[in-house]
């Protein structure tokens, strides 16, 4: 996409939002290719709806959804990224949602798009993460009996259990 | 019954539950992989199903937590093992967007030379293994031989057959060589012909479109619902397509066709996909014949190994040498998202680097992840030998499904 | 006329050998038949289960080791060939699949990931699961 794409979907993302009432004023940046809003979790159902059935913005694909740690960000630990994407003018942005890492629930997609109903697995399934209404989701992909989200940034990749080899030399 | 009603004799009847449970997989032979499907049967008709996945799940997004960049195309590899080339210049085209480096045209064309041989070795699979579930394997053997030759190419470029770890950040790692070249030219010679035997063997045998014709379909509609994207989705009928919606690679220098088909069922799957083989190496002919001379890769010392001879001689080839091996080399923060047509869709790698030597978090769009959510909804109420001929078209691969 | 049967020398067992005749312990002549007659069930995973595949085709010929049945059903099958990764959660099923074999019984890993952990070696999770 070159740089004047990028721009229109811009203005038709801030028409969108304006229609959308009581919602505070949201930034839009532009990372690499691709616009990126951030919203509170509280109003993100909404705005993702928005986009979704509103016939100019038209993002009705959903690309992936995934979870983020980021556990230097006090307050707002755990984030979720939605990209929606637009097949009829090739558009694609980013939407970033957050949460506490004492309190991390979101609202579920899945009734938007059915495809989220596994990507939020995986996202409940790495970092614990919570999405409240239907359907029930669980871990997905780890063996039932882990007792532990492991892609959380506290657990290292490689803990002290290995004793085969020695990294001190190389300073890792 | 009524012959007790009128003798007087009163008689209570049981509401008795035909359904029974069927437990499909983990290691059932026609589920070609590793995942588990607990059927609730009506007869021979399948009421519902649940599904049980993670069986090979690696963590790969972990682990690239910790690997330098250039170490993670090994992880990409194993995702869709059937057309890995794809994931690897995938993943190297995601770091040199982040990284804001231009690939010369010569090593794009060459990429798609590439990951158009890979699909048709994923869409080999897929479709002769549709035809051995039908029970025609003859076309299995046929295919197979000239999936050997893709190898043998694949082998000429990069020294791997099926794990390739092809291609560099900047390009690639050589050139083709003549015997490439030759192979490749044999397979351009050869391949046309068994494709056609293969079609005319299948694709209008009464068995095989009694078996496969509105066997375990999906509308449009659902398709975008679920998130389907590749063939599958093209399947339902829309052409979404990548390579044509969001060009990368110089795809745009390419003239060919989407395939589309029209109900989503089994035929229109396999019909998709071997179509999408012959547009395949439409391509490759035109990459072939357009292939612009120049430098097979960028001009990037800071991620791209130098020559050894320059290693042994020049010092600063020796620290650049030095540098991407430990992967000591910066990279700028940002996040990207890159897209790639694989063999079952939209293969995506969302970075998101903090300029350390390893990504701060790498998501993977894997297309089978996604998709193979909706099975229970395209299984019901079909045949149970139908579910399994519907799961292959549907070419769910288990390392990408559970990465 | 009497037909002379050959065995090749390589595969013979121990025995003797006389006109017409050869005689040597069952368990031998078992051995041999088993031998060259392995009903493999191929445990694929992974990767490793394509080049599996590939070994089936038509350019290398599973058939030359009389190895082509494949049994699918690990009740009837000599060989376990275990190709590809084993993460913890597959690791009872791998189990239950090797106990259902008839002895005597084989298994092969195939590539690293299945023999070493491979790749895989830093996760102590899928450490856990070779043991």
């Amino acid at each position: 996409m070159s740089q004047v794409d990028i721009l229109q979907t811009v203005d038709k993302l801030k028409r969108c939002l304006q229609d959308l009432k009581g919602l505070p004023p949201i930034e839009i940046k532009i990372e690499y290719d691709f616009p990126e809003i951030t919203v509170s979790r509280d109003q993100v159902y909404r705005v993702l709806q928005a986009l979704k059935e509103n016939k100019e913005t038209g993002f009705t694909f959903l690309t992936t959804l995934c979870g983020i740690h980021f556990p230097e960000k006090e307050g707002n630990e755990f984030w979720v990224m939605y990209q929606l994407h637009n097949l009829f003018t090739n558009e694609r942005i980013r939407v970033y949602s957050s949460a506490s890492v004492g309190d991390p629930v979101f609202a579920s997609v899945t009734p938007l798009w059915a495809a989220a109903n596994w990507m939020g697995g995986e996202a409940i399934d790495f970092y614990g993460l919570q999405f409240e209404g239907p359907p029930n989701l669980t871990r997905i992909l780890n063996a039932d009996e882990m007792d532990y989200h492991p892609m959380r940034k506290e657990y290292k990749l490689e803990d002290d259990s290995r004793t085969d080899k020695d990294d001190t030399y190389f300073g890792r | 019954m009524s012959y007790l009603k009128d003798k007087g004799i009163e008689v209570e009847y049981k509401e008795i539950s035909n359904l029974n449970t069927l437990n499909l997989g983990p290691t059932h032979p026609a589920t070609h992989g590793i995942f588990q499907n607990v059927l609730t049967m009506n007869g021979e008709i399948i009421e519902d199903s649940q599904q049980t996945i993670g069986y090979i799940h690696r963590a790969f997004e972990k682990i690239a937590e910790r690997r330098p960049y250039n170490q993670i195309t090994v992880l990409t590899d194993r995702m869709n093992y059937c057309s890995s080339p794809i994931n690897n210049l995938g993943w190297h085209m995601t770091v040199e967007k982040l990284i804001g480096v231009d690939i010369p045209k010569r090593a794009q064309y060459l990429r798609v030379i590439i990951m158009e041989l890979a699909r048709i070795s994923d869409h080999i699979i897929c479709d002769s293994v549709i035809a051995v579930d039908t029970g025609a394997l003859t076309g299995f053997t046929y295919l197979f031989q000239w999936r050997e030759l893709i190898y043998e190419i694949y082998e000429e470029i990069c020294g791997a057959r099926l794990t390739t770890n092809l291609g560099r950040i900047g390009g690639l790692e050589r050139d083709f060589t003549m015997t490439a070249w030759k192979k490749l030219d044999k397979f351009l010679k050869g391949f046309p012909a068994v494709l056609e035997e293969f079609e005319n063997l299948v694709k209008r045998n009464r068995i095989f479109m009694d078996r496969t014709v509105k066997v375990g379909p999906i509308s449009g509609d659902r398709a975008l619902e679920y998130g389907f994207t590749g063939p599958n989705l093209r399947a339902a009928g829309v052409d979404y397509d990548v390579r044509v919606a969001l060009p990368y690679s110089s795809y745009e220098d390419f003239e060919f066709a989407i395939p589309v088909g029209e109900h989503g069922d089994t035929y229109d799957r396999f019909m998709v996909r071997l179509e999408e083989m012959k547009e395949s190496l439409r391509i490759i002919q035109q990459a072939k014949e357009g292939l612009p001379e120049g430098p097979y890769h960028a001009d990037v010392p800071a991620f791209y190994l130098p020559p050894k001879e320059d290693v042994y001689n020049n010092m600063e080839a020796l620290i650049y040498h030095f540098k991407i091996v430990m992967g000591e080399t910066d990279i700028p923060r940002g996040t990207v998202y890159h897209s790639v047509e694989g063999g079952n869709g939209e293969v995506g790698f969302y970075l998101i680097s903090d300029g350390g030597r390893s990504p701060y978090r790498l998501h993977l769009r894997r297309p089978c992840f996604i998709y193979y959510q909706a099975y229970p909804e395209m299984i019901k109420g079909s045949m149970l030998s139908d579910a399994i001929l519907t799961l292959s078209s549907m070419n769910v691969i288990a390392g990408e499904l559970d990465a | 006329m009497s037909t002379k049967i050959t065995i090749d020398p390589a595969l013979q067992p121990e025995g003797f050998e006389g006109h017409g005749f050869f005689a040597t312990r069952l368990e031998n002549l078992v051995g041999m038949a088993r031998k060259n007659s392995l009903w493999p069930l191929p445990f694929a995973t992974s990767c490793c289960g394509i080049e599996f595949m590939a070994t089936m085709g038509s350019n290398y010929d599973l058939a030359r080791f009389g190895m082509e049945r494949l049994s699918f059903s690990p009740r009837q099958a000599d060989l376990l060939i275990v190709a590809g990764t084993v993460a913890k959660k597959l690791g009872p099923v791998l189990r239950q699949v090797y106990e259902q074999m008839a002895e005597p019984r084989w298994v092969i890993a195939m590539g690293a990931c299945a023999s070493s952990g491979g790749y895989l070696i830093p996760i102590p999770y899928y450490r856990e699961s070779i043991k």
